[in-house]
């Protein structure tokens, strides 16, 4: 019994330890170990194809590890799958939208999974409905809806379901300027006011400098550095995320 | 589990590229039909109630010819045919049937005018001597066709001609005897009572009626179900592979909702509106069948009405109200499973276009055993395999309307079959829950493209 009580008091919501994934002959994790804080925004940043959709994918439960560990809140992903849904929500990179429902329908479905018809569906609707803030295109069906209006109803669903952790793939992806600035906001005001922990990754480094209190550097599978942002802007006596990821990966080819 | 099956069917309803096709063919059967129908009707008005312009040429040495025109004249307006006598000479060393004779009388009908006939009878000149003789006589007939038509008239106009000179040399031959030529044409009147064992029921009629009721069921019913299987294997597979397509897969498999409910609710809502579809293809089917037969029966003389007009009729007649039920439930099943089967396709399918692919095939693969049961006699089957067609959802149909027509259909068994039914496509969906992953898919797909690549 004692181990787990300490484990409850100082829970961290995300521990992924050892993790390697093969696809065939190709391995895209190559053993990556990072931890997420209870209540943080942490940022999963490298390039296209670094092997931050696979990470999130296994944190979902979408994909099996082929070997290490990943626990959601001290559940297992892999044993604790059912468990580890209740606790997280998760906004794919390419989410798509149903075409002939109306974003409004979705978020009611979406509530009603989560809690079947009770009082706190409505209240998640409700919020998911404030977040989404389309006023009444949010009655019209998805097929009308542009990719930046689809995006804003997709981290609203993540969200309004109040998860313990929000793995968000890529939140602004393909967002113009303004959009991207409204949903980057609209994430850390969320996580602040709800002491939501999200986990999220981008392959801009200069986004996520605002938004995230820690981050995870990584390339072609493997984790090249993880700390806080400052610190680690402060401690290599670079100007900014980028310029360190391509000092670390010249660093590593040398 | 109901909120996404609220959101399959609304999806799937309200896209009008689903309802486009169903009302196509709600619409375009009946059509069908009219097209079908009124060209038919008009032939057979035609045959029945139109003149006949019947050219003559007689070369009779008797005057056995000469009464017979004058017969058919007498009868002018009963039967409706105008007679024209035509002057063609003729070498006797020429047969009646040879090419050269056949076109002099063309000849003649064009030099006179007179290709509007129907057709044109040559008289021989030993007719007298043959009548006399009571032989039976060769009468040359030549049609002339200027259309030709499915149902064709002309044929069936000259059918009313020969019918009245059968009739007329017949009475000839039978005078001064006591027989009725009706007596020599049909010695035999049949009186036909047919009786069911399995049924203990007594039909007035002929087997082959039975039979024909049969065949009809045997044939019709797996044509019908086969167009609403389609239509269901493919809506739910499409409805399945679409989730994959559009990239809303990944976010409901990581709802806090087990795999086979979402399989589930996915084929509800889908089943639900395949259905809803396929009652329009119903309705059209039934508006055909419908027009046809009042077309018809609006032209054929209610005695006359041959039996295929009383099949319908005939098979519900057969069929008791409660073996109708089970008959029903059991379609509704095959189709679920049917709509299971296309649920699993689809969730193995990356896309949509790869779902419709297996889909065809695998349609078919499946009706070959429904044939099999419509075409042979369950009964010779050991008991095993007779106990396997009833329960397995695509043979199930066709067993059970075949049982029902020829006996009842025991309550006890047929309620296990139904159940047993219902439980294979349960299954099916289960296991495929089970398998149903993004990491299944992927590996799939990696085991596609390398297929592909070699």
């Amino acid at each position: 019994m004692f181990p787990r009580c300490i484990e409850a008091i100082e829970m961290d919501a995300v521990i992924v330890k050892d993790l390697v994934k093969r696809f065939g002959r190709f391995e895209a994790l190559k053993g990556i170990s990072f931890t997420v804080e209870e209540g943080e925004i942490f940022g999963l940043i490298g390039p296209n194809g670094a092997g931050k959709t696979t990470t999130f994918r296994i944190i979902a439960t979408l994909l099996l590890p082929t070997a290490g560990e990943v626990k959601v809140l001290g559940k297992d992903v892999v044993r604790e799958a059912a468990k580890v849904r209740k606790l997280i929500s998760y906004l794919p990179e390419d989410a798509g939208a149903y075409r002939n429902i109306s974003g409004y329908e979705y978020l009611k479905m979406v509530a009603e999974i989560y809690f079947g018809k009770s009082k706190q569906a409505e209240e998640a609707l409700e919020l998911g409905i404030k977040l989404a803030s389309l006023g009444d295109q949010l009655y019209k069906k998805m097929k009308t809806y542009s990719k930046g209006m689809k995006r804003r109803v997709q981290v609203a669903r993540a969200l309004m379901v109040m998860p313990k952790v929000a793995i968000l793939d890529e939140p602004t992806v393909g967002l113009d300027v303004v959009f991207a600035n409204e949903v980057r906001k609209m994430i850390k005001d969320f996580s602040k006011e709800h002491g939501t922990t999200v986990l999220l990754s981008s392959h801009n480094m200069l986004e996520v400098e605002g938004l995230c209190d820690r981050v995870a550097l990584i390339h072609e599978g493997r984790i090249l550095i993880e700390g806080y942002v400052s610190e680690l802007i402060k401690g290599f006596g670079v100007k900014n995320l980028e310029e360190l990821f391509l000092m670390l990966v010249k660093g590593e080819g040398s | 589990m109901k909120p996404l099956i609220i959101k399959e069917f609304k999806d799937l309803v309200r896209d009008p590229r689903i309802w486009i096709p169903f009302i196509i063919s709600a619409i375009i059967l009946p059509v069908m039909a009219l097209v079908i129908a009124y060209p038919a009707k008009s032939a057979f008005y035609a045959a029945i109630y139109e003149y006949i312009d019947l050219g003559f040429i007689n070369y009779d040495q008797g005057d056995e010819g000469t009464k017979l025109i004058n017969y058919l004249k007498s009868l002018r307006k009963e039967v409706r045919i105008n007679l024209v006598l035509l002057n063609v000479s003729h070498n006797e060393s020429i047969p009646l049937n040879d090419i050269k004779f056949i076109n002099k009388v063309l000849d003649y009908l064009r030099e006179n005018n007179l290709t509007s006939l129907d057709a044109v009878l040559v008289i021989p000149p030993d007719f007298t001597a043959k009548v006399l003789a009571k032989q039976q006589v060769t009468l040359v007939a030549i049609n002339l066709i200027r259309e030709l038509g499915f149902f064709g008239s002309v044929s069936l106009k000259g059918l009313r001609v020969s019918t009245i000179i059968n009739d007329y040399l017949g009475k000839k031959y039978l005078e001064g005897t006591k027989v009725a030529l009706e007596v020599v044409k049909n010695p035999v009147v049949p009186l036909s009572v047919s009786y069911l064992q399995n049924k203990d029921l007594v039909i007035f009629g002929d087997p082959s009626t039975v039979l024909t009721s049969i065949s009809f069921t045997a044939f019709f019913i797996p044509i019908i179900i086969m167009i609403i299987s389609v239509t269901v294997i493919q809506m739910s597979a499409t409805s399945m592979a679409v989730e994959n397509e559009e990239k809303t897969l990944e976010t409901l498999l990581t709802f806090p909702i087990s795999r086979s409910k979402i399989l589930f609710s996915k084929l509800f809502g889908s089943f639900l509106v395949s259905l809803l579809g396929s009652s329009l293809n119903i309705f059209g089917f039934l508006l055909y069948i419908r027009i046809y037969s009042t077309v018809f029966e609006s032209i054929i003389p209610e005695q006359e009405r041959s039996s295929g007009f009383a099949f319908f009729k005939f098979t519900t007649f057969m069929i008791s109200p409660t073996d109708l039920a089970y008959v029903l439930i059991s379609i509704v099943l095959m189709l679920f499973f049917m709509a299971s089967l296309g649920i699993v396709i689809g969730a193995l399918s990356s896309d949509v276009r790869i779902a419709s692919t297996l889909t065809g095939p695998i349609t078919m693969f499946v009706f070959v055993p429904g044939y099999l049961i419509a075409f042979t006699d369950i009964n010779k089957f050991d008991p095993i395999i007779k106990n396997i067609l009833f329960s397995i959802p695509i043979t199930q149909p066709m067993a059970l309307i075949k049982t029902s027509i020829i006996s009842n259909l025991s309550p006890y068994e047929t309620s296990i079959y139904l159940v047993t039914s219902f439980f294979i496509s349960i299954v099916l969906i289960v296991i495929t829950a089970k398998i149903f992953s993004l990491e299944t898919l992927s590996r799939l797909q990696r085991a596609l493209s390398r297929l592909r690549r070699k």
